[in-house]
């Protein structure tokens, strides 16, 4: 009994140390945009609606977005509605994975990063917020965002 | 030959890059964010009902800890049979106005008040010293800080303060966390805004300690400081240590003149 917990923990360890050292997606910025998918997969459109809606995006703390049922969000960044009319996919996904390229000052984090970061809380060192899968699915359902309507 | 033109170019840029940091810290280093005609307590930025809860010290929970507190103060502890009352006066009035002028230098170190009374504790009454954010301690400094109610914050960075001061700034303007965020982004630059359903005061500290209702319990300072830490995802330091001091006075000078108002109540 013992021993197996042991081995468990150990594994665990293992698991999270490879997952630690996972080497993010590189990526060419062309034009202030990101033109190629991070992954070969489509973005899911209703994942990524569930993320941009929960505490996993967690983008209500800054932004006002359609059908978030939500009372309470936040003004600090601008209102998410029509964004897909504003920005192309590629643009969209430069703004998510780092927007420091267009603002170096962005209170908005880099959601696909891991560089250049200080005194990160141990639970989430070496990850990014986000990863590119979900990244993807998030950007594939800001460009649904057509109207100024919320 | 290629390789050390190299690296001495590099040498020479890493050089007049700290050269112009230096500069352009210097110029600035004591411009405060809000001019003093423009000091917001952080209850102006609180909901009306928390407001009221604040106003009213028969409802205001924060006023249980000053209680206990006053009870501790006047208690006979220790071998010595002391209190903390024989000390400092029958009337408490001894120790108004002390609290607007914690962090202080103490023997070439910056403590804060919650440290001041375990020094007191301790070598003054022969008892073991306690946890800092303990009920014990949190209940004798609201006491303490509430003798200074109304008085206006008045900490010094002057002499050997300067230092911790210097290195408390630095720590305001540091982007921290995976969410990579600054104290200053938030409460400089965005006050008034909301945070979800949060509204971003200007981040003062002269209503602490301060009773936070979505822990029902008091809080200091540097609790606080942990709690924006976590919502950076940054890793927080413990509670009295000597970064949060210094980030502490920085905090304190900036709201240097704002009256205290601890216990105040936040959600
Ligand atoms: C801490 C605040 C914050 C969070 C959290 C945040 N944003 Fe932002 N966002 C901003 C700000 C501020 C801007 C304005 C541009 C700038 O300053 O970089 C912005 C800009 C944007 C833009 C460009 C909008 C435009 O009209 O130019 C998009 C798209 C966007 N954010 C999407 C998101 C999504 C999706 C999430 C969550 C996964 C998110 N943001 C989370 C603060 C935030
Ligand atoms: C992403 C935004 C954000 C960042 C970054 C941030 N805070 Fe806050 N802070 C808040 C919010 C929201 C509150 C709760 C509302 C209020 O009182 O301002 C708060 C409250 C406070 C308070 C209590 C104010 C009061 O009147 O009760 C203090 C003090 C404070 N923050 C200090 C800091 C310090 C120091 C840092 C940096 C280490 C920091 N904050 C970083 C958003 C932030």
């Amino acid at each position: 009994m013992y021993i197996k917990t042991l081995i468990i923990i150990n594994l665990l360890i293992f698991i999270n140390f490879v997952h630690a050292n996972e080497e993010l997606v590189s990526y060419d910025i062309v034009d202030l945009s990101i033109p190629s998918s991070l992954t070969n997969e489509d973005g899911d459109i209703k994942n990524g609606r569930d993320i941009v809606l929960s505490r996993r995006g967690n983008c209500l703390a800054c932004h006002k977005i359609p059908s978030g049922n939500d009372i309470f969000q936040g003004n600090i960044g601008p209102s998410l509605a029509g964004v897909g009319n504003r920005y192309t996919i590629s643009e969209l996904r430069l703004r998510l994975v780092n927007p420091y390229v267009l603002n170096p000052d962005s209170v908005m984090p880099a959601f696909y990063n891991v560089r250049g970061l200080k005194r990160v809380d141990k639970k989430f060192r070496e990850k990014p917020i986000l990863t590119a899968q979900e990244i993807e699915d998030v950007i594939s359902w800001l460009f649904t965002l057509k109207t100024e309507e919320m | 030959m290629f390789l050390i033109v190299k690296s001495l170019l590099a040498l020479i840029l890493v050089f007049s890059y700290n050269l112009f940091a230096e500069e352009v810290s210097n110029f600035d280093y004591f411009e405060k964010p809000y001019k003093n005609n423009e000091l917001k307590s952080g209850a102006y930025f609180s909901r009306e009902e928390t407001r009221d809860i604040e106003k009213d010290e028969f409802e205001n929970p924060g006023m249980i800890w000053v209680e206990r507190g006053s009870e501790l103060f006047n208690k006979k502890m220790g071998i010595k049979n002391n209190s903390c009352a024989n000390c400092h006066s029958q009337d408490n009035n001894y120790l108004k106005g002390v609290a607007t002028s914690y962090p202080k230098i103490h023997q070439n170190k910056l403590i804060n008040l919650e440290q001041k009374i375990n020094m007191c504790l301790e070598n003054k009454m022969n008892l073991k010293p306690e946890l800092l954010e303990s009920n014990n301690i949190l209940s004798l400094s609201s006491f303490i800080t509430y003798l200074s109610k109304g008085l206006p914050m008045n900490v010094s960075i002057k002499g050997e303060a300067e230092e911790f001061f210097k290195r408390g700034r630095q720590l305001y303007f540091e982007r921290i966390g995976q969410m990579n965020l600054a104290c200053n982004q938030c409460h400089d630059n965005l006050a008034g805004n909301y945070l979800r359903a949060e509204k971003i005061s200007q981040g003062h500290i002269n209503g602490f300690p301060s009773y936070l209702m979505r822990w029902e319990n008091i809080a200091s300072v540097h609790r606080r400081f942990q709690f924006c830490n976590n919502q950076a995802r940054a890793e927080p330091l413990e509670i009295g240590h000597a970064d949060y001091n210094a980030l502490q006075l920085y905090i304190a000078w900036r709201g240097n003149g704002l009256p205290l108002e601890s216990p105040s109540v936040r959600r």
